[in-house]
């Protein structure tokens, strides 16, 4: 197979801020293959919202994408024109946010939201629409769906929730389900079923997932292949076996660390490294993670190291792995 | 007919209302609605105890003087003693008090103390109409004026629009309505010693008359609306479901049109209330510089007199009208916002 699904090349996205230029997104580099589950894994701040988003072109003022390309299907997505977008999103690439509580709208019904998008990308009538809807919901099992369906957000819990947004991203069958902190928000006990819920129906519609999470307990379960992002880049690619089995960088090996070895529970949060991450107006010369890198040697602080291949499939960004 | 056309806008307000209350009453349930009335009532008798109290002694006690002043040059000791038996004058304040919120329950406002033989309803039922009809031009010319500006300014924020349309506004809200049409009147008065056209200066009768104050009302209201609803517009864009409209591939058009402005309204409709009820007795120095006869010549009129009926007439009018405004808020509130639950 010549493509792949979707490939990103030397993306840059960037906020010009009174503050001054915040690099969130350098130099990223990442591929997905058609139904692959790619996991995107960083602290928070590190740039993972931000290039889901750019993937989506849905970067507003003041931020904007100044370099690389998107490859959706062969095909740049920033060269799209504005049509062109609007059957991107939502119909081919969908996304589901961090919080369902505010990325529904209050002010209309759970049935009229999912079936919009329905009508725009399907180019169904309202009755087919709403047949169509009444199915998502019933396949994400939000139980009692017809009634359900002329429900407001708020008559919904949180769990509820993620899955009309998850119905609503399936709805249309796109090929890419980016999932940006998909259960962040919910109680631990409502993470696992909405996680389960959304491996189940990707591998069921085939369709690939782009699913981003600070939390390494769950991609663990979900993901073929992991990318780990520190201050805007990607730091470390493996296949996720490999990235628990020997984890090359020193960041990925801190982020390990600090959840134990050899069960990795959900709901495991990044918090253990010690530091802060850099500031990303003024990056530091050399290795980001210098500063608070246990194994920093005196080049990594003047000379940046690129992502180089240290084992099979594994690439990372370390003058020193393993 | 002729009547009932020349006061038509009064008419149309009037129709909207019970239109309104029909609404209320078929939508709302029972328990919300005998809340607010009772509410309402308690409105009714605060707002008159007090004015009752300042105006009684705040007035001279008994509103001697006013009725003095109604008898005239030719007043005698008798015809004196008449008048303050026909109006209950002789009685202790918590008696006339008393009296007062009996004939309140039926519906009675009093006779005035200064216009012989006038009922208070009479000297409201010819301020009122003029009111409304002042309203009925000036308050749709606001939201229709301010409104659109407002969002698109929001739409379009950081532009020379939004700039412009900032600082105008800030401008607008700022000057005091009276400062307006001293400036207004300055232009008219420097047109016609030209022999330009120009529009009348005060006045009520002709329908030119209305456009001067209609459109200064309007101004100072747009300004307020605009600025309203651009904040309201810009917070609701900044919101997480309208990221969500985007992502599902909605055009731009839909993601604002539906889904930002249904919720960008929702804060107006508060405003709106107020703006509503403050209408009648609102438009205060407008009305008196265009010496329209409205509420607020009645008012003024009944102050200077001391003509305590009428004041309390008008207060209580205001107080009901401000309550019903609130009403109207709740339930349209309601219709809008489904997380609210009054209907
Ligand atoms: N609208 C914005 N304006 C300025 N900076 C932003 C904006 N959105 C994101 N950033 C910056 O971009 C960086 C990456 O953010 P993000 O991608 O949201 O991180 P995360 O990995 O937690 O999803 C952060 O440092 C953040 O401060
Ligand atoms: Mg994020």
């Amino acid at each position: 197979m010549a493509d792949k699904l979707l490939e990103v090349q030397n993306l840059r996205t960037q906020f010009f801020t009174r503050g001054g230029v915040v690099k969130a997104v350098e130099d990223v580099s990442f591929y997905l293959d058609e139904s692959e589950t790619l996991g995107v894994v960083g602290e928070s701040g590190c740039g993972k919202s931000v290039t889901a988003l750019s993937v989506m072109r849905l970067i507003d003022r003041p931020g904007k994408i100044v370099g690389g390309r998107i490859l959706f299907r062969g095909e740049d997505v920033l060269e799209m024109d504005e049509e062109e977008l609007y059957e991107l999103r939502g119909g081919k690439i969908a996304m589901i946010f961090q919080d369902p509580t505010t990325s529904l709208n209050p002010v209309f019904t759970v049935g009229n939201q999912i079936s919009e998008a329905i009508k725009v990308h399907l180019k169904l009538d309202d009755r087919a629409a709403r047949n169509r809807t009444i199915e998502m919901m019933e396949r994400v099992r939000i139980p009692d769906a017809r009634r359900r369906y002329t429900q407001y957000p708020h008559e919904f819990s949180g769990g509820m929730r993620q899955r009309v947004m998850i119905a609503m991203a399936l709805s249309c069958n796109p090929q890419l389900l980016v999932a940006d902190e998909p259960t962040t928000a919910l109680d631990v006990t409502i993470q696992a079923q909405v996680l389960d819920l959304m491996k189940a129906l990707s591998e069921e519609f085939k369709t690939a997932t782009m699913l981003i999470t600070h939390d390494l307990g769950v991609v663990a379960g979900m993901a073929q292949r992991i990318v780990v992002m520190y201050a805007g880049r990607v730091i470390e690619e493996a296949p996720t076996r490999a990235l628990f089995a020997t984890p090359a960088h020193p960041y990925t090996q801190a982020l390990l660390s600090a959840v134990p070895r050899s069960s990795v529970p959900r709901g495991t949060r990044l918090t253990a490294i010690p530091g802060q991450p850099p500031n990303l107006v003024n990056l530091p010369a050399g290795c980001s993670f210098a500063p608070r890198c246990p194994k920093v040697q005196p080049r990594c602080r003047v000379e940046r190291p690129e992502l180089e291949t240290v084992g099979p499939n594994q690439r990372a960004a370390c003058f020193y792995p393993y | 007919m002729g009547a009932l056309l020349s006061n038509l806008p009064a008419v149309i307000a009037l129709l909207v209302l019970l239109a309104f209350m029909a609404y209320v009453a078929i939508r709302v349930n029972p328990g919300f609605l005998i809340k607010r009335v009772a509410g309402l009532v308690f409105v009714v008798m605060g707002v008159s105890f007090i004015t009752f109290v300042l105006g009684f002694w705040g007035s001279g006690p008994n509103g001697i003087e006013a009725v003095i002043g109604q008898c005239g040059t030719r007043c005698t000791p008798n015809i004196l003693k008449n008048l303050e038996n026909v109006y209950g004058l002789r009685d202790p304040w918590y008696l006339q008090y008393g009296h007062y919120l009996e004939r309140l329950v039926h519906g009675d406002l009093g006779l005035s103390y200064s216009n012989r033989n006038r009922t208070v309803w009479d000297i409201l039922g010819q301020g009122v109409p003029v009111s409304l009809t002042l309203q009925a031009f000036a308050i749709p010319l606001t939201i229709i004026a301010g409104v659109p500006i407002g969002i698109y300014s929001a739409i379009r924020a950081g532009s020379r629009f939004d700039t412009t349309t900032n600082s105008v506004s800030l401008l607008f809200f700022a000057i005091p309505s009276y400062l307006l049409i001293v400036y207004y009147r300055f232009v008219m008065v420097f047109l016609a010693v030209r022999n330009l056209p120009h529009l009348p200066v005060s006045g009520w009768g002709d329908p030119i008359d209305i456009v001067a104050p209609a459109v200064i009302l309007a101004a100072v209201g747009a300004a307020f609306f605009t600025r309203l609803s651009r904040t309201s517009m810009l917070e609701v864009l900044g919101q997480e479901y309208i990221r969500t409209a985007r992502a599902k591939g909605l055009r731009e058009r839909v993601v604002i049109f539906k889904h930002a402005l249904r919720n960008a309204i929702i804060p107006l409709v508060t405003a709106l209330g107020p703006t509503l009820a403050f209408a009648v007795t609102g438009a205060f120095f407008t009305e008196l510089l265009f010496n329209i006869p409205g509420v607020a010549n009645a008012a003024v009129a009944s102050i200077t007199n001391k003509d305590l009926p009428v004041i309390q007439g008008v207060v209580i009018m205001t107080a009901v009208a401000v309550a019903l405004m609130n009403l109207a808020v709740d339930v349209i509130y309601g219709v809008l916002d489904p997380r609210i639950k009054v209907v």
